[in-house]
C-alpha cells in the first residue's frame, strides 16, 4: 500500500516529511494507550498470591526442645491448654538457600560433639510462616541449654486413619512464605531443587471449601520422601497411607505398597470425598 | 550510512525514537508495578520483577514483529523501522533481567549448578503439559541475546547480510518458543480466560499482519516469467508509465529480485535487495540522483548499483530495454557494481514514433 503522497522518509534527515511524522504521531498515542493497558489486563487477571511470609534478613531467637525424626523440627513450649497439658509450637526448620536443616545440623554436632536431639536448644533464624505453619530459616545455633530439661509431655504421632488423597507436593519453604507462588507449575522446578537438597516435601491437599491441608510427607518409617517424590513435585498426585497428627502438623505416612500416580486438576479441588477410611 | 564503525551513529530520529521508547518502557513498568502493589501487595519483589520484566518483554517483541508488516501495509510508519534494533536490543535486556532473576531464583543456592538445575530439575520432557516450560524461555533468550549481540553493523558486514538476515529471521523461533514458555508455564497457574485470550489475540495479530503483508508484497511484486516468452533473454515486465518518476517497479524473474527504476527520463536495474540488512530498494526513492533504501537510507547510484563514494557497498545491475513502451529485462546478473548505461526513455519513445510515422507514411 502506497502512502497518498510521494513523501519519503529518511532516518538521517533531521525532519520526517510532514504526513509520515503524522501517521508514527498517531502510531505512538495509539502504543500510549495500548501498552499500559496490556499491563492493566495482565495484573488485574492474574491469580493472586498467598499471603504468607519470610522475614528476610529479620532474625528471630527461639528457645525450645529440638527433635530430628520425622524431620527437624523445633517445639516450642506455649504453656499449658485447659486439661493441663503443654502446647508446643512445632516449628519446621529449614537452611539457608534450597536446602535443608538436616545437614546444617550435623555439622553443628560434628563441630560441637554432641547429640542435638531432644536437646534444648536457643536457635537464630528468619521466620517463615503462612496458614498457622511456621518454619525457621536457621541462622546458627546459639546455645545448647545443658542445664534445663525437656519439658514433658512433648507431642508424639497419633494415627488419624488411612486413605488416598489427591493434592500436590511440594516444598513447605517456598510454599509457606519464601515464594509467591509457591506451587503450581512455575514454581515445579525450584520446588524440585528444594527438595533435592533435603527440605521436607510437604503434601497439599485442598477441600472442596476451598480450605488447604499440609501433611509432612514421609515414608511408612517415618522418614521424609525427598528422592521418591521428586519426578512427581508440583504435579496434581494421588497418594496412599496413613495420616498422624504430630502435634500441630499432620504427618502422611506414604504407603510403600502404593505408588504416587498422577491426578487430575478436579481430583484436587475434592480432596475430602477421597478419603477411604478413618481411624 | 557511515564509513567508520560507531557504537551508535546518534542522530535527531535516532534521540526521538529511543525517548519515546524508553518513555513507553517505563510507563509499562510504572503501570504494572503500581497496580501489582495496589491490588496484590502480597507479592515479591522478585516476584515482582520477573513478572514486570517478562511480560514487558513479550509486549514488546510483539511489537517489534508487527513493525515489519505494518510497514509493508502503511509507508508512512517507515520511522517505526529505522531504528528497530534499538528495539531490539532494549527487548532483549528486559529479557535478560526476566531472565536472571528467573534463575537466580528458582534454580540458585541448591545443590546443584544453576543452569544445571534449569535442564534437569524438571525432567518431564516426554510430557506436553508437564514439559519444563523453561527450557523454551532459555533458549529464546539466547537467540535474542545472539541477535542483539550482532545487531551492530559490524557484524552485519562480517557475517555477511545473508548470514546475517538468516540469524536475525531466527527471532520468529525465538517467538514461537516464548509463547510456549509461557502457554506451558505461567499460563497453567491461571485461572482467567482473558490472559489465554490476550496471549492468542497477540498471536493473531502477529500472523495476520504477516499474511496480510505478504499478500500485498506478492501483489506488488511482478512475476512475469509464468505468463510471457523471453526474447534473447529479456522479459516484459510492465509499460515504461505505469513506474512512477524517481520510484521503482519490483520484479521476480528466473530467481532474481530486480528493482527498475525510473529516473531523469531513463531507467536503470538492480537488485532490489539493499546491502544494509536486506531492505526492499524497490521501495525506495530516487534521493539526489541516489536510489535511497526505505529502511536506513543507505544509497546507490542507479546505472552501476555502487554506493556513492566513500561508500562502498555495490549491487548487481541489468540490462533494460524498452520495446514498444514496454519495459524488458535481462535477468542475468552483471557483477555487482558493473555500469550499464540506462536505457533512455526520450529516445526509445522518439524512434518509436519514427517508426510509427514512418510506417504511417507507407501506408499513404
Amino acid at each position: 500500500m502506497k502512502a497518498k503522497t510521494d513523501e519519503f522518509y529518511i532516518g538521517w534527515q533531521p525532519e520526517a516529511p510532514a504526513d509520515i511524522a503524522g501517521k508514527v504521531r498517531f502510531a505512538v498515542i495509539v502504543l500510549l494507550l495500548i501498552v499500559p493497558l496490556i499491563g492493566a489486563v495482565t495484573v488485574m487477571n492474574q491469580s493472586g498470591f498467598a499471603s504468607s511470609n519470610f522475614e528476610l534478613g529479620q532474625f528471630t531467637s527461639l528457645e525450645g526442645v529440638l527433635v530430628k525424626t520425622p524431620a527437624p523440627f523445633l517445639l516450642v513450649f506455649r504453656g499449658i491448654d485447659v486439661d493441663d497439658k503443654p502446647v508446643f509450637q512445632q516449628i519446621l526448620l529449614v537452611a539457608p538457600g534450597k536446602h535443608g536443616a538436616s545437614e546444617m545440623l550435623s555439622a553443628i554436632e560434628q563441630q560441637k560433639g554432641i547429640n542435638l536431639d531432644h536437646k534444648m536448644v536457643r536457635l537464630s533464624g528468619s521466620l517463615i510462616y503462612h496458614d498457622g505453619k511456621t518454619l525457621l530459616e536457621m541462622h546458627h545455633l546459639e546455645k545448647v541449654i545443658e542445664d534445663k530439661q525437656a519439658p514433658a509431655g512433648l507431642p508424639v504421632p497419633v494415627k488419624l486413619g488411612s486413605g488416598a488423597l489427591p493434592g500436590e507436593i511440594t516444598d513447605p519453604k517456598c510454599l509457606f512464605g519464601v515464594m509467591k507462588p509457591g506451587e503450581g507449575k512455575p514454581h515445579r522446578s525450584c520446588a524440585a531443587r528444594c527438595i533435592a537438597g533435603g527440605i521436607p516435601p510437604v503434601f497439599k491437599t485442598v477441600a472442596g471449601d476451598g480450605q488447604a491441608q499440609y501433611f509432612l510427607l514421609t515414608n511408612a518409617q517415618g522418614h521424609p520422601l525427598n528422592q521418591e517424590t521428586l519426578p512427581f513435585v508440583g504435579d496434581a498426585v494421588w497418594i496412599c497411607g496413613d495420616i498422624c497428627r504430630f502435634g500441630d502438623w499432620l504427618v502422611f505416612y506414604k504407603n510403600e505398597d502404593k505408588n504416587i500416580s498422577l491426578a487430575t486438576k478436579s481430583d484436587l479441588m475434592n480432596a475430602s470425598m477421597c478419603v477411604t477410611s478413618g481411624k | 550510512m557511515s564509513v567508520n564503525y560507531a557504537p551508535v551513529l546518534w542522530n535527531r530520529q535516532k534521540r526521538m525514537y529511543d525517548r519515546v521508547m524508553l518513555g513507553l518502557m517505563a510507563l509499562y513498568l510504572l503501570v504494572f508495578s503500581a497496580l501489582q502493589l495496589t491490588f496484590h501487595p502480597e507479592i515479591t519483589p522478585e516476584t515482582l520483577v520477573i513478572r514486570a520484566t517478562g511480560t514487558l518483554a513479550f509486549l514488546m517483541l510483539h511489537i517489534i514483529l508487527c513493525i515489519g508488516p505494518l510497514v509493508r501495509i502503511d509507508k508512512r510508519l517507515l520511522p517505526l523501522l529505522y531504528n528497530r534494533r534499538h528495539l531490539g536490543v532494549a527487548m532483549c535486556c528486559v529479557a535478560l533481567t526476566h531472565g536472571i532473576f528467573s534463575i537466580v531464583q528458582f534454580h540458585a543456592l541448591g545443590n546443584a549448578d544453576p543452569l544445571i538445575s534449569l535442564f534437569l530439575s524438571n525432567s518431564n520432557y516426554g510430557s506436553l503439559g508437564r514439559f519444563p516450560f523453561e527450557v523454551f524461555g532459555f533458549f529464546a533468550l539466547l537467540i535474542l541475546s545472539l541477535m542483539a549481540a550482532t545487531s551492530h553493523d559490524f557484524w552485519l558486514k562480517n557475517l555477511s547480510p545473508k548470514v546475517w538476515k538468516t540469524l536475525h529471521m531466527m527471532v520468529y523461533l525465538a517467538y514461537f518458543m516464548l509463547l510456549s514458555h509461557v502457554l506451558l508455564g505461567v499460563i497453567q497457574l491461571e485461572k482467567s480466560s482473558i490472559l489465554i485470550s490476550l496471549l492468542g489475540f497477540g498471536a493473531l495479530i502477529v500472523t495476520g499482519l504477516h499474511v496480510w503483508s505478504g499478500f500485498l508484497s506478492q501483489k506488488q511484486t511482478l512475476n512475469p516469467e509464468e505468463k510471457s516468452e523471453s526474447r534473447d533473454g529479456f522479459y516484459p515486465v510492465c509499460a515504461v508509465d505505469e513506474i512512477a518518476d524517481n520510484r521503482a517497479k519490483t520484479v521476480l524473474i528466473k530467481g532474481e529480485n530486480i528493482a527498475i527504476f525510473k529516473y531523469e527520463g531513463q531507467l536503470s536495474a538492480v537488485n532490489n535487495l539493499c546491502r544494509h540488512q536486506n531492505g526492499p530498494l524497490g521501495e525506495g526513492k530516487i534521493v539526489d540522483g541516489c536510489i535511497t533504501c526505505p529502511w536506513h537510507g543507505y544509497q546507490y547510484l542507479p546505472h552501476n548499483g555502487q554506493s556513492p563514494p566513500p561508500f562502498t557497498e555495490k549491487l548487481e545491475t541489468y540490462d533494460l530495454k524498452l520495446i514498444d513502451g514496454v519495459v524488458f529485462v535481462n535477468p542475468t546478473p552483471y557483477p555487482e557494481g558493473t555500469a550499464v548505461p540506462p536505457c533512455r526513455i526520450h529516445q526509445a519513445v522518439e524512434k518509436l514514433n519514427k517508426i510509427a510515422e514512418d510506417y504511417e507514411s507507407q501506408n499513404r
